[in-house]
């Protein structure tokens, strides 16, 4: 800042005087070292202009001169703010005091000077420092030559006004216009605006588009009622006019259906609006919104639909339903409910009471599968019996579904119940009528096996001594036997042979039976060995390889897996092919599904079957192949399913005639 | 030690005819005296001659098999003397308890002539 001079040029003083603090900072300004020079030098334009701008009132600026120094007043200090330009701005060439502003200016300043007018800018950005800062300034100003002596422009006269508070204020408020828009239009809301003076009414494009009316401007009311559903025109038409009498509040709540007049589409609206009166209680204004609920209407008609439905099924199957509040262990129930809980149904009901009516055995499991239901957020299900007001015992099935508020916490349980009483006599008859039938079978099935052991048994003795005094003829008498009589013998021999190995299936079968398990952990390998060893002489003679992996150890019954193993690799070596080496393969692998499991393969490149007969030859006395060229009792098979089963796995055969056959022996690891 | 008498009981004559005619083939110096069940058996020991052997059918009337062993082995005259027993089947239960009681031996009968012979030369063998 320039140093106070001592003298004061008088005419100076004469200008600034009663000026406020820009005309005192003007006055004692040393203006001798200044850009435009001492006072006395400056020419009278220069002095008039500063003698109007001090003394209005209106913020002005001056850009004076070739170095467009800067002049200002009191009313424009503001817009300098704090810590700013002011007062260090008065004197200077404008384009120190402007540089960031300067770009924008300069170029108006130079159109004024090069005398092409004032101009007009309104609600223009042009950020300045001030307050220790860049700010975002907004201003309407006019920029105006001042002509010189001469005539010519030498100076810009500046007024402006700052616009920076109203723009932020347009802003917000077209952006809190924005915003509401942008509501209405997300929530899909038609807004309408009615004027009662006029009866005519405005609407967003949307409510428009609903009524079919035209997007211009005013409508009249009558226009949107006559595109009303019939039914509704007569109640809207009362509910607008209650809306505008004063003294009834002024409140708008409505549903009616539209049926657009060019589509016929109809859809249900709910209209709410606010009437606005004068002081005089007089309608001025009634506008609102207008909802689409044509879809929440359905839905809602679907649920009552299906509310109905549920309860002609819940009255059709005699279902009981009821809601057990968890805080007062209140229960809502119907009175088929209580009839099936053989109490009044005038008779309150708790939970209290409903335990207490429950026996004493059963009431434990009720209360505490309500509690898992809960616990676990599941349906709960619990038959148990009551003793009903005439002394009877009857049986309720009852289901629910616990229900939670925000908090996760249990508030009621909802549900419905059943009389099961008849039913569980019934299943309780018919149960103990298999049971009985169950009991006679086995008895009868005992008996049969009793007796076919006791036959055969029997049977054995007789054929015995038929094959040992046949053989003693054969060996002993043959020199006076004709041929004839040794053939027929031969025969005999054959026959009985055959009746013999038959006798010997039966007592076998049978005796699986009577068999007590006597479960043991077993080395299917060591049962494997036993076999091939007892049929060494078999696999001798059909030039038999066995290939097999480890097998693993199982629970069981010895005897029984070994005939088992025993039956399934004769039959293998019994139908081979003649004229090939016997080959069979042992595999296995372990199945995990629910039971821990062994499948175990045994495969044999014998003439196989066809796969027709796949479970026909499990059944006893089943023959697939001529009884002259394989012998056998026609239970072998049969027995092996019956073991199977016996150690509760299971056991099936797949074979291609001439191609072999394989079974598949499915048996637990563990015996339970 | 030779076996010069032997004891029979079996109730099937035609099995008696077999294994007394066997035996007379195998060694023609062998007494046999034979007795038709357990009852008749545990008389016939009650005499002075001794068996050397007593083979012992299982299934027979009055007294089977399995009780003339019990009776045989606690007695403390005859206790020491070898019992082998027959049956028209032999299960490996039977076998068991045949041993189990204090039978010698025991087998099923064959259903050969030939086979016969060759069971009881071994069996003696044994004896």
């Amino acid at each position: 800042m320039n140093p106070s001079p001592k003298y004061i040029n008088p005419i100076l003083a004469k200008i600034t005087a009663g000026t406020g603090e820009m005309g005192e900072i003007i006055r004692s300004y040393n203006w001798a070292t200044s850009s435009v020079g001492p006072v006395d030098s400056w020419p009278q334009s220069l002095k008039t202009a500063l003698s109007i701008i001090l003394h209005s009132k209106f913020p002005m600026f001056l850009f004076w001169g070739k170095h467009l120094t800067c002049f200002y007043n009191d009313a424009y200090r503001p817009s300098l703010g704090d810590n700013g330009k002011h007062p260090s701005a008065l004197g200077m060439p404008g384009e120190e005091v402007w540089p960031e502003t300067w770009a924008d200016i300069k170029p108006l300043i130079d159109s004024v000077l090069a005398g092409e007018g004032g101009t007009w800018s309104e609600n223009q950005l042009l950020p300045i420092f001030r307050n220790g800062r860049m700010e975002d300034v907004y201003w309407t100003f006019s920029y105006s030559p001042v002509a010189d002596e001469s005539g010519k422009p030498c100076a810009v006269f500046v007024t402006c006004t700052e616009t920076t508070g109203m723009v932020k204020t347009m802003t917000e408020l077209k952006e809190s216009k924005n915003l509401l828009e942008f509501a209405i239009d997300a929530t899909e809301l038609g807004v309408w605006d009615y004027n009662p003076r006029t009866n005519k009414f405005t609407g967003n494009v949307r409510l428009k588009e609903w009524f079919g009316l035209s997007p211009v401007c005013e409508i009249d009311l009558s226009h949107a009622i006559e595109v009303m559903a019939k039914k509704d025109q007569q109640r809207v038409t009362k509910a607008i006019s209650d809306a505008l009498v004063y003294e009834l509040g002024g409140k708008y709540d409505i549903e009616y259906t539209i049926i657009h007049p060019a589509t016929g589409f109809e859809r249900m609206v709910r209209a709410k609006g606010k009437v606005w009166f004068t002081e005089d209680h007089e309608a001025y204004r009634f506008n609102g919104t207008l909802q689409d609920v044509t879809e929440q209407v359905a839905a809602q008609a679907q649920l009552e639909e299906i509310a109905e439905k549920m309860q002609l099924a819940i009255n059709a199957g005699n279902l009981g339903s009821y809601e057990l509040i968890f805080e007062t262990g209140e229960i809502v129930a119907t009175p088929q409910y209580k009839l099936h809980l053989g109490m009044a149904t005038t008779e309150p009901l708790t939970f209290t009471k409903l335990v207490s009516l429950i026996l004493p055995l059963d009431q434990e499991k009720v209360q505490r599968a309500v509690q898992t239901a809960v616990d676990q957020h599941t349906t709960f299900h619990a038959d148990y019996r009551v003793t009903a007001s005439d002394g009877s015992i009857r049986w309720v099935r009852a289901a629910g579904n616990p229900v939670y508020d925000d908090q996760d916490r249990a508030v009621k349980m909802v549900g419905v119940t059943l009389d099961i009483t008849e039913q569980n006599e019934f299943a309780e008859a018919l149960s103990k009528q298999v049971n009985e039938r169950t009991v006679e079978l086995q008895r009868s099935n005992d008996d049969l096996m009793q007796f076919a052991h006791v036959t055969s048994h029997d049977l054995k003795e007789p054929i015995r001594k038929i094959r040992i005094f046949a053989g003693r003829i054969q060996n002993e008498l043959s020199a006076v036997l004709p041929e004839k009589g040794l053939r027929y013998l031969e025969k005999i021999q054959h026959a009985s042979s055959r009746v013999m190995q038959m006798i010997e299936g039966i007592l076998t079968y049978s005796e699986v039976n009577a068999t007590k398990p006597e479960i043991e952990k077993i080395d299917l390998n060591k049962v494997i060995e036993d076999v091939e060893t007892d049929l060494e002489l078999m696999i001798h003679e059909k030039k038999a390889t066995i290939r097999k992996v480890v097998l693993p150890e199982i629970e069981g019954t010895r005897v029984l897996l070994y005939q088992l193993f025993y039956n399934i690799m004769n039959n293998a070596l019994k139908f081979s092919k003649e004229n090939e080496n016997a080959e069979i393969g042992i595999t296995f692998q372990y199945l995990g599904d629910r039971v821990p499991a062994v499948e175990i393969a045994v495969a044999d490149n014998g003439i196989g079957f066809d796969n027709e007969y796949q479970s026909r030859i499990f059944t006893t006395f089943a023959r697939l192949n001529s009884k002259d060229s394989y012998e056998g009792s026609g239970l072998g098979l049969a027995l092996c399913k019956k073991i199977v089963e016996r150690h509760h796995g299971t056991i099936r055969a797949s074979g291609q005639p001439g191609e072999g056959s394989v079974f598949h022996i499915t048996l637990p690891l563990v015996q339970g | 030690m030779k076996v010069r008498r032997i004891l029979l009981v079996d109730d099937d004559s035609d099995d008696s005819e077999l294994f007394l005619e066997a035996l007379h083939d195998l060694d023609a110096s062998i007494t046999c005296r034979s007795a038709t069940d357990g009852v008749d058996a545990l008389k016939k020991l009650d005499s002075p001659e001794r068996p050397d052997i007593i083979f012992l059918d299982v299934n027979m009337p009055r007294m089977d098999g399995w009780e003339c062993l019990d009776a045989i082995r606690n007695n403390p005259s005859f206790q020491e003397i070898p019992v082998v027993m027959y049956s028209t089947s032999s299960h490996e239960k039977e076998v068991k308890k045949a041993h189990s009681k204090g039978a010698n031996h025991f087998f099923k009968k064959p259903d050969s002539f030939i086979a016969l012979k060759e069971t009881l030369r071994h069996v003696i063998g044994l004896g």
